[in-house]
C-alpha cells in the first residue's frame, strides 16, 4: 500500500508524541521477593494490627489492615471495651492523617524573625539540650497523655524545671470536673452507663458526637434505644420497653435530633430544667437521696428565674417520674467548650438530678474516671503562662494552642524557645522556633489509658514513613545529651529507649494483674489483643461532700438588643476541635443535621434574623470583645431566638492545603464568660464578596409526601407480631408477577446478597460514609467539585426531616439498593450495568463508556459519575485499597456491596470447603456503625438474619417500592413514642 | 571479461552450499522452536538465571515447594530468598550466581525479578481457588518445567479466561474478576 506523505508524517508525529510524552502506566514489570519472611505475613494478604486511635481523648481500639507494608484502613478493635469494634469518622480518617501529603517532612529551625529553615535532628537536640544543660526550665504543652508517655513527660518537667506538664486539650470538660470536685469531693471525669439506662437526659452533651468519648456512647445508645420488640416471656410490648432519650439545650445538634423529646431553651437555662426536676424528685420524696439541704438554694434560684421556658409543668413532672422510676437512668451535663460558672452550674444541677435518683453509683461511676480528668485546668494554665520566661523552654506537643487559644499565644511567645512536636505545620509550629516532625500515631509505640483499667496498646501498624522521631523518645533522648538520662520510677537502670520504658510499665501491669504468665508471652498477647482491660466491676459508692451551692440567678425577663444575642459554639462530629481539618474525607463528609461540607456557617433564628435584615445565605459578621468572625448565615429555628451558633474546627490560616482558608475560627470569638454559656456577642451583616461559606450537598430536607423516611407509632408496632405488617415484594424469584414485571425472573444459585438497614438505630453520624470513602478507594473532589453536585460519596446519610415536625430528623443511610429489576441496567448500552450471579448489581468499569444513562434512570440517585481523574496527593495514593480498582475519568461507579470483601470470605469459605456463615461478609460500613444499624446477609439462606427481618420484621419496608424495582436493602421504620 | 567468467565458474557451488546451510539451520531452528534439541523459548532476562527446566524437571521439585500460598492466597507468591538458600546453603554453594545469590541474601537486598505473567490492573485473579479446584498450573503458564526463562504461554486476555470458565462451567459474573 503506498503511503502518502501526508499519511507519513501524521503517524510519525502521533506516535511521537506517544512516546515522548510517555503515558504513566500503573503496571510495574517487577516482582520483589522478601528476603527473610515475617510469619504470618503473606505478601498480597491483608494483617491487622491492634493498636489504639488517638485521634481525640477517647481512646478507642482499633485493628489496622495493613497489606504489603503499608496501613490501608482503620477498623474498630472488636475486643475492645471503649468501642467494642466500631469507629467513628474521626477515626477512620486516622489513615488520611498518617498519609498526609501536608505532614512535615523535616526538622525546621525558624529565626525570631520568622525566616524557616531546614535543619537536621543533630541540631535540633544539640540546640535544645545545650539549653536545657545551661539550666533552661523545661514547659511541656501536651495533647491528652497517660500512660508511658505522660511518665516520661512527667519525669522530664520535673527533672528540667519545677515539674510544669499540662495536659492541654481545647475541650477539657472542665465544668464537670468542678462539678464533681464541689458535690463529691472527686475532681473527676466519670464513667457514665448509657447501655443499660432506660432514659437518658441530656443537658447539651452532645454524646453521640463530641462528648468524653462518643464511639462508645454511641454503640450503648444504639442498643438502649433501638427497638427490640417484645422482650422475651413478656406478652406485650409496654411502653416502657422502648428506653426514651431527652435533650435539654438551645441548639437542635444531631445528638438532639435522636432525642424522643427535644426541650428547646435559652442557653444558660439548662440549669433550670435540672433543679426544677430535683425539686419535683425532692419534694414528692420520689428520690433515693436526701438532697434537703440543697433545697434552699435551689427554691431561691428557682423562685428568681421564674417559669421554665420550653416546656409545660406537667411533662416536667412526668419527666422526673420517668427519670426516677426506670430501674437505671442517667444525666449527662454539657456542653462542650464551655468552662465558665453557668456551665460549671450546670454539672452541679445535673449531677444533683443524678444524685437525687440515686443514679451517682449506679450509672455514673467515679471508680473508673476518665482520662480527661486529667486535662490541665484554667487556673493551672493560666498559673504556668504567666512564669513563661526567656529561660524558659516551651515543648508543644501533639496540640493547637494558637489556633485553639489565640489568647494564650503571647504568653507563650514570650519563652526563650518554643519547640513544636507534631505532624503538621499547623498554627502553633508556624509560631515555633523548632519543629520537630513526630511520628503519626499509627508509626510509633505508646499507650493509652482512656479509662481507669483499660490499659490500650499502641505499636506501629507500619514503618516510618519520613525522618521523624516518637515524642517519648524525644525526650529521653534530650534528658541523655543533658547528661541526666530518665529513668522510670522504681528502675535503676535508664531505658534504652522508650520502647524499654513501655515494656518496663506493663511489667508492672504483668506483676500486678497476671503474675503467671511469662513476660515475652504476656506481651505477644497484649499486642495481639490491643490491650490489657479487666472486667467492670460495681461502681464504688460516694458521698456528697458539700451540703449547699449557690447558683447565678438566671435572668427572668431578658432583654435583648437586636443586634446582641448569646453565642452557642459547638464542636463538629467531623472536625472537633480542629486538629483533623486537613483531611479530605472529614471536610467532604457532611454535617449531619445541615448536609453542609467544606466550611461552617451561623444558625440563628428566623425571628432574631428578620430584625437584622438577614436573609439565608446572607454573610454576617460575629464580635465578641475577644474577636470577630464571618460566615454566611443560615436561618432555622433549630437554634434558640436569643441564640446564634457556630461551630469550631474550621479557619485554619495553617495547618495544609484542605484546612487553609476554609470556614472561620470560632475559637477567635475568645471565652467571655460574662453570661450564658459562651458569652454574648454582637451580630450584624456584611456584603458579601465571593463565594464564601460552605457547600450544601442535600437541597431540602423535606420528604414532599414521599415517605422516604418512615415512622411509625409505637402504639402500633408495639402490638404487631413477628410477620404482620406489609409483606414486601422480595428481591428473589417469588417477588416476579408477570402482570407488572417487563423483564423475566431472576434465579439465584448461591448467594443473594441483602442489607437490613434499621433506621431507629442510625443517628446519622456518618462513619459508614467515611469507611466507605476509606475503603473504596472514592476520591474527595474539593470545594469547588461538590458545589456543582460532583460529589462521589457511594453512601450518604441524608437528614429528612419528620412531615409536620421541625424538629425530628430521621437518617437514611442511602446506597445502592442493589435492585432486583434495577432500572439502571436496561438502559446500558454496553452492559457495563449488569447483574451478577448473586444478586449484585455490577458495574464494570472496564466497559463503562460514561453515557451516564444508567444515573439518569436511577431513582435512588447513588451512582457516581468521574467527571475528572482524581490526583492523589502523595503519599495518599498509598491509602489506595490495593483489592479496588481505582477508577478514572469518564467511568460510573457506585456501592458495590464492597464485593472485594464479600469475595474474601466467600473465597476464604470455599478453601475451607464450608458454606459462608451469616454475618461472616462484612461491608466497610457494616463494620465501622457505631451503633449497628446495618445487617448484611444472604437472602438464600433462610436461617440469616436478613431473611428473617425482610420476613418478619413489623418495621420492614423498601423505599420508594411502589417503582417495583425490588430492592435489596430493607429498611426499618423509626419508631415514634409518644413519650 | 573472460576475467568475470572465470571467477563466477570458480565460485558455482556457492549457492548450493548457502542453500544447504539455509536449509540445515532452519532444520536446526525448527528443532529448537519445537522444542527437541534444546528444549527453551527465550524468556525475558532475569538477574540470576534460574532455571524452571533444572529444578522442576531435573531435580522434581513441585511448584507448591517454592510458591507456597499458591493454594490459600490470591497470589502465587514469589519465594523470599530464604527459600533458595534451604537447599543452596549446602549444595552448589560456589556458582558464581549461587554465591550472589548468597551476598544479596547477606546484604539483606532483595533479587529483583523481571515479571513475565501479569494480567491487568483492574483484574483481579485468585490463584487459591483455581489450585482448589483442581485446574493445572501449565494451563495458564504453559510447561514450565520445561523452560529455562519463563516465557508466558499466552497473553491473558479476557477470552482466554471466559473461553476457559465456558469449558468448566464455571461462574461467569463479571464481578469474578473485576471491581
Amino acid at each position: 500500500m503506498p503511503i502518502s506523505r501526508r499519511t507519513f508524517m501524521w503517524l510519525t508525529g502521533g506516535s511521537g508524541v506517544a512516546l515522548a510524552t510517555d503515558p504513566s502506566r500503573k503496571l510495574i514489570n517487577k516482582l520483589i521477593p522478601q528476603i527473610i519472611p515475617p510469619e504470618n505475613i503473606k505478601p498480597g494478604e491483608w494483617v491487622s494490627f491492634a493498636t489504639t486511635c488517638r485521634e481525640c481523648p477517647a481512646g478507642c481500639g482499633v485493628h489496622v489492615r495493613h497489606r504489603d507494608g503499608r496501613a490501608t484502613k482503620a477498623e474498630g478493635n472488636p475486643l475492645h471495651p471503649i468501642n467494642r469494634g466500631r469507629l467513628c469518622p474521626r477515626g477512620q480518617s486516622a489513615l488520611q492523617g498518617l498519609y498526609d501529603p501536608d505532614r512535615l517532612k523535616s526538622v525546621v529551625q525558624r529565626t525570631r524573625q520568622g525566616r524557616e529553615a531546614r535543619s537536621s535532628w543533630t541540631e535540633a537536640l544539640e540546640a535544645i539540650s545545650s539549653r536545657l544543660k545551661a539550666g533552661d526550665r523545661a514547659i511541656i504543652l501536651s495533647s491528652l497523655q497517660t500512660g508511658s508517655l505522660a511518665e516520661v513527660m512527667k519525669q522530664f518537667t520535673d527533672r528540667f524545671g519545677a515539674g510544669r506538664l499540662l495536659m492541654y486539650e481545647a475541650f477539657n470538660h472542665e465544668p464537670l470536673k468542678t462539678a464533681n470536685e464541689k458535690l463529691f469531693g472527686l475532681p473527676l471525669i466519670p464513667s457514665f452507663d448509657i447501655g443499660t439506662s432506660e432514659m437518658v437526659i441530656s443537658f447539651c452533651a452532645d454524646f453521640l458526637e463530641t462528648w468524653i468519648s462518643p464511639v462508645s456512647f454511641a454503640a450503648q445508645f444504639g442498643d438502649m434505644h433501638a427497638f427490640h420488640g417484645k422482650r422475651a416471656g413478656s406478652k406485650e410490648v409496654r411502653a416502657q420497653d422502648l428506653n426514651r432519650f431527652v435533650y435539654v439545650g438551645p441548639r437542635l445538634s444531631m445528638t438532639a435530633a435522636n432525642a424522643d423529646e427535644f426541650v428547646q431553651v435559652p442557653p444558660g437555662a439548662e440549669r433550670l430544667v435540672a433543679l426544677t426536676l430535683v425539686k419535683i424528685i425532692v419534694e414528692n420524696g420520689w428520690g433515693s437521696n436526701d438532697l434537703a439541704s440543697f433545697m434552699p438554694a435551689i427554691n431561691r434560684f428557682l423562685k428568681q428565674c421564674g417559669p421554665v421556658p420550653g416546656i409545660s409543668p406537667k411533662r416536667l413532672i412526668k419527666l422526673a417520674v420517668m427519670f426516677t422510676d426506670a430501674q437505671s437512668s442517667v444525666a449527662l451535663a454539657g456542653p462542650l467548650g464551655a468552662n465558665n460558672q453557668i456551665a460549671m452550674e450546670t454539672a452541679v444541677a445535673v449531677g444533683l438530678l443524678n444524685h437525687a435518683a440515686g443514679r451517682t453509683s449506679q450509672n455514673v461511676d467515679f471508680s473508673r474516671p476518665h482520662a480527661l480528668s486529667a486535662t490541665a485546668r484554667e487556673a493551672e494554665l493560666q498559673g504556668v503562662l504567666a512564669g513563661i520566661g526567656p529561660r524558659e523552654i516551651v515543648f508543644v506537643h501533639d496540640t493547637n494552642p494558637f489556633y485553639s487559644r489565640p489568647d494564650i499565644a503571647p504568653f507563650i511567645r514570650k519563652a526563650g524557645m518554643v519547640v513544636s512536636m507534631g505532624t503538621l505545620m499547623d498554627e502553633t509550629a508556624k509560631a515555633s522556633d523548632w519543629v520537630l516532625p513526630m511520628d503519626f500515631p499509627l508509626e510509633m509505640w505508646g499507650d493509652y489509658e482512656p479509662v481507669a483499667g483499660v490499659n490500650g496498646i499502641m505499636q506501629p501498624t507500619m514503618g516510618r514513613l519520613y525522618d521523624t522521631c516518637s515524642p517519648g523518645d524525644l525526650f529521653l533522648e534530650l534528658s541523655r545529651r543533658t547528661g541526666q538520662p530518665l529513668s522510670r520510677t522504681g528502675t535503676s537502670q535508664p531505658p534504652q529507649d522508650f520502647l524499654a520504658w513501655i515494656r518496663q510499665r506493663w511489667e508492672v501491669l504483668r506483676t500486678k494483674t497476671d503474675p503467671n504468665t511469662p513476660s515475652e508471652e504476656f506481651w505477644m498477647d497484649v499486642l495481639r489483643k490491643g490491650g490489657l482491660w479487666k472486667e467492670r466491676e460495681k461502681p464504688r459508692p460516694v458521698q456528697l461532700k458539700q451540703s449547699e451551692i449557690a447558683f447565678t440567678p438566671f435572668p427572668r425577663e431578658q432583654q435583648q438588643a437586636t443586634d446582641a444575642a448569646e453565642l452557642w459554639l459547638w464542636a463538629s462530629i467531623m472536625l472537633y476541635d480542629g486538629r483533623l481539618a486537613n483531611r479530605g474525607w472529614l471536610q467532604e463528609a457532611p454535617d449531619p443535621i445541615t448536609f453542609y461540607v467544606w466550611g461552617n456557617w451561623i444558625d440563628i433564628h428566623p425571628g432574631k434574623a428578620a430584625g437584622l435584615g438577614l436573609k439565608d445565605g446572607d454573610l454576617a459578621e460575629l464580635t465578641t470583645s475577644a474577636g470577630m468572625v464571618r460566615a454566611p448565615v443560615r436561618i432555622s429555628k433549630e437554634v434558640h431566638e436569643q441564640t446564634v451558633a457556630l461551630a469550631y474546627g474550621q479557619g485554619h490560616s495553617e495547618m495544609g492545603k484542605n484546612a487553609r482558608g476554609v470556614g472561620t475560627n470560632a475559637f477567635m470569638l475568645g471565652r467571655e464568660t460574662a453570661t450564658g454559656m459562651f458569652g454574648t456577642c454582637r451580630i450584624r451583616r456584611v456584603e458579601r464578596s465571593d463565594d464564601y461559606g460552605p457547600r450544601a450537598t442535600a437541597h431540602s430536607t423535606e420528604q414532599f409526601g414521599r415517605e422516604i423516611v418512615q415512622w411509625a407509632p409505637f402504639s402500633q408496632v408495639s402490638t404487631m407480631e413477628p410477620g404482620d405488617g406489609e409483606k414486601l415484594i422480595m428481591p428473589l424469584p417469588e417477588g416476579y408477577r408477570s402482570g407488572k414485571d417487563m423483564y423475566p425472573k431472576r434465579e439465584y444459585l448461591k448467594h443473594r446478597w441483602a442489607m437490613v438497614i434499621d433506621l431507629q438505630r442510625c443517628i446519622g453520624c456518618g462513619a459508614c460514609s467515611v469507611a466507605c470513602y476509606a475503603e473504596n478507594n472514592i476520591p474527595v473532589i474539593g470545594k469547588a467539585g461538590v458545589g456543582g453536585g460532583r460529589e462521589m460519596a457511594w453512601l450518604r446519610v441524608p437528614p429528612y426531616r419528620k412531615p409536620g415536625s421541625i424538629m425530628r430528623y430521621g437518617w437514611l443511610p442511602m446506597l445502592c439498593q442493589h435492585c432486583d429489576a434495577a432500572p439502571c441496567e436496561p438502559v446500558c448500552p454496553v452492559f457495563a450495568a449488569v447483574h451478577n450471579e448473586e444478586g449484585l448489581n455490577a458495574q464494570v468499569y472496564n466497559r463503562c463508556i460514561g453515557t451516564r444513562y444508567c444515573s439518569n434512570n436511577c431513582p435512588y440517585k447513588v451512582r457516581r459519575f468521574n467527571w475528572v481523574n482524581i490526583e492523589w496527593r502523595k503519599p495518599l495514593d498509598l491509602q489506595l485499597n490495593p483489592e479496588v480498582t481505582v477508577r478514572s475519568r469518564g467511568v460510573m461507579e457506585k456501592c458495590t456491596f464492597c464485593i472485594q470483601r464479600i469475595r474474601e470470605v466467600e473465597y476464604r469459605a470455599a478453601r475451607e470447603k464450608r458454606p459462608v456463615r451469616d454475618g461472616e461478609v462484612q461491608p466497610a460500613c457494616v463494620q465501622t456503625c457505631p451503633t449497628k444499624v446495618f445487617t448484611f446477609g444472604d437472602l438464600l439462606d433462610p436461617n440469616s438474619e436478613v431473611t428473617r427481618l425482610t420476613r418478619n420484621d413489623p418495621r420492614r419496608y423498601h423505599v420508594l417500592e411502589e417503582l417495583n424495582t425490588k430492592p435489596a436493602i430493607a429498611y426499618l421504620k423509626k419508631v415514634e413514642v409518644e413519650i | 571479461m573472460g576475467d568475470t567468467r572465470q571467477i563466477e565458474k570458480k565460485f558455482m557451488w556457492k549457492p548450493a552450499v548457502v542453500s544447504l546451510l539455509v536449509l540445515l539451520l532452519g532444520f536446526l531452528a525448527a528443532l529448537v522452536l519445537y522444542g527437541v534439541v534444546y528444549p527453551t523459548y527465550l524468556g525475558v532476562r532475569q538477574p540470576i538465571p534460574f532455571s524452571h527446566r533444572v529444578h522442576v524437571y531435573t531435580k522434581h521439585i513441585s511448584c507448591m515447594m517454592c510458591h507456597s500460598q499458591v493454594a490459600t492466597s490470591a497470589r502465587a507468591g514469589i519465594p523470599p530468598l530464604q527459600t533458595c538458600l534451604l537447599c543452596h546453603e549446602r549444595i552448589i554453594r560456589t556458582h558464581p550466581y549461587i554465591v550472589k545469590l548468597r551476598e544479596h541474601f547477606q546484604q539483606g537486598k532483595p533479587v529483583i525479578w523481571e515479571r513475565v505473567n501479569w494480567v491487568p490492573e483492574f483484574v483481579y485473579f485468585n490463584h487459591s481457588m483455581h489450585i482448589n479446584k483442581g485446574i493445572d498450573c501449565g494451563i495458564c503458564h504453559g510447561d514450565v518445567s520445561m523452560m529455562d526463562r519463563v516465557v508466558p504461554k499466552q497473553e491473558f486476555q479476557m477470552g482466554f479466561c471466559i473461553e476457559c470458565h465456558r469449558r468448566n462451567n464455571a461462574t461467569h459474573d463479571c464481578m469474578g474478576c473485576h471491581r
